[in-house]
């Protein structure tokens, strides 16, 4: 409504709602910034009797997904998931999902978003996310951790997480002497298919309060002991290896500060941003900044950076530009593409176009257009051929890219916007050009 | 350390027959979460066994050192 987002609160959930409100709860994990603040709405808007209040939740600038995430960003949010439940318990309260799309990265920093996912505790029950919990968090940071890294891309396809009985296939021999997977992943795969068309008495098995905090505590413990480390990718060391000299790479900082002080965009989005190095020319002026590389590894040392530099304004995601992340979901409206969350006031496009072109035979045609699609303003590193660099990916190539040119490019871009500035880098062949969208 | 496995793998399927056996009316039909409710109540069977172990383990302790001051096994009598 409105371009604003609300959720309407049920009859039915008007004992929960509450006892959320009045018992400490919400105010609690509101303070700790681990659930999202929300306005209640005012109740004339509605005269039906099983609509209980209106809220309006606070803003979320960017909606980001958990097959974006890199390693450390599912592990935290698998983290946040259990800290919110244990807190919950200690109000006599518990949450009824266990979804990864229920956190969303708020000031960079995982927030739960589903305000409606609490119920009140009965002691005797189980905790009915558990299975959730293990699909969407457990499951693919083992994958991640013990067999490869990409595998968390499966949560594309398995929208629900990774069913159990595929990431205990997937899994490397070993885990199964590690107790908590052994019980969590391998043993609860086994039970799902054992009693899945066989008839089970629900009412009778209880599981008591310390029992359950039990449970939590060891999935908290399983997920604390996986770990990756970010090496060994081709992009793992980039910045190591490039061709700019001292004055190019200063020169380059210095136009990019250039054209935001005279744009003043009020978000960034830097396409193949690897670790963030430029990103964070914007994040430190307080733009908020987002940082999108195909390379898991690149993702996760940006990540590591932006928490020890406790950064709010900068996320870094992994978004593979030649096939970013699509509308998901049923009739496929509950996740939304890259391009349906936008467009960015500006956009970065740094040393980048010679992977589009070359690398991935893409016209500049069809680069520009889509480009125009995601920004008002685009900075665009135009990379010639005489560089080294593209030298390198001509190398195993033939070379069927006689359009790949400074004029073509132009004229190509020329199309789709309005090229406002163009520089030559200092000790380099490149050319920065800040570009308008024609509307 | 390899007994206390073992013996958590047994614990395991002894509990698993207990349950699997008695098996009544509520038809949980092509569904996963009858599965995971089960492994879940087994988990913390598992758990809560261990914690009240941990618990009660100074207590434990306690008796069987009293036990052996009052029995000591080379007493001259």
């Amino acid at each position: 409504m409105n371009g604003s987002l609300y959720r309407q609160i049920n009859a039915v959930y008007k004992e929960n709602y509450d006892h959320l409100m009045t018992s400490g709860l919400y105010g609690r994990l509101v303070e700790e910034n681990l659930l999202i603040p929300h306005v209640e709405g005012d109740k004339d808007l509605s005269e039906q009797t099983e609509i209980y209040k209106i809220i309006h939740p606070e803003f979320i600038l960017f909606i980001s997904y958990p097959y974006e995430w890199c390693f450390s960003q599912l592990k935290n949010a698998a983290l946040t998931t259990l800290k919110i439940q244990k807190i919950a318990l200690d109000y006599g309260m518990t949450l009824k999902d266990a979804s990864a799309y229920n956190i969303q990265f708020i000031d960079n920093k995982p927030v739960l978003i589903d305000t409606l996912s609490f119920e009140k505790y009965q002691e005797g029950k189980p905790w009915i996310a558990y299975r959730q919990f293990c699909q969407h968090f457990l499951a693919p940071l083992a994958l991640m951790s013990l067999t490869d890294v990409r595998l968390s891309q499966l949560l594309r396809v398995y929208i629900d997480g990774i069913p159990l009985d595929l990431a205990s296939k997937l899994m490397p021999k070993n885990s199964w002497l590690k107790v908590s997977l052994l019980s969590h992943i391998h043993l609860h795969a086994k039970s799902q298919k054992h009693f899945a068309d066989r008839p089970v008495n629900i009412k009778k098995q209880k599981i008591s309060k310390l029992s359950l905090l039990g449970i939590i505590n060891s999935l908290e413990k399983a997920i604390k002991k996986l770990n990756w480390s970010p090496k060994g990718t081709e992009w793992a060391d980039y910045y190591e290896d490039t061709n700019y000299s001292r004055d190019a790479l200063e020169h380059k900082k210095a136009l990019l500060n250039e054209y935001l002080e005279i744009i003043k965009p009020k978000t960034v989005w830097d396409l193949g941003a690897n670790t963030g190095l430029f990103s964070r020319l914007a994040s430190s002026k307080g733009i908020q900044t987002i940082s999108f590389d195909v390379d898991p590894a690149a993702v996760e040392k940006n990540y590591i950076e932006c928490a020890w530099r406790k950064e709010t304004h900068l996320l870094p995601l992994i978004i593979d530009l030649t096939n970013p992340s699509s509308s998901l979901g049923w009739a496929n409206e509950e996740r939304i593409s890259l391009i349906e969350r936008g467009p960015a006031d500006m956009i970065f496009a740094l040393a980048l176009i010679h992977h589009l072109a070359i690398s991935n035979n893409l016209p500049f045609n069809n680069i520009a257009s889509y480009f125009s699609k995601l920004c008002k303003y685009l900075v665009i590193e135009f990379v010639p051929k005489e560089d080294s660099k593209v030298q390198k990916l001509l190398l195993t190539r033939e070379d069927i890219f006689q359009n790949y040119t400074k004029q073509v490019f132009e004229k190509a871009f020329e199309r789709f916007f309005s090229i406002e500035s163009n520089d030559r880098l200092k000790d380099s062949e490149r050319v920065l050009y800040l570009m308008r969208t024609l509307l | 350390m390899t007994i206390l496995k073992m013996s958590f793998f047994t614990k395991l399927l002894m509990v698993f027959a207990i349950y699997v056996l008695p098996v009544r009316n509520v038809d949980a039909y092509l569904d996963p979460g009858s599965g995971s409710y089960i492994i879940q109540v087994l988990i913390a069977l598992c758990i809560g066994s261990i914690i009240t172990i941990k618990i009660y383990w100074k207590k434990i302790k306690d008796f069987i050192k009293s036990y052996f001051k009052k029995n000591p096994p080379n007493s001259a009598k």
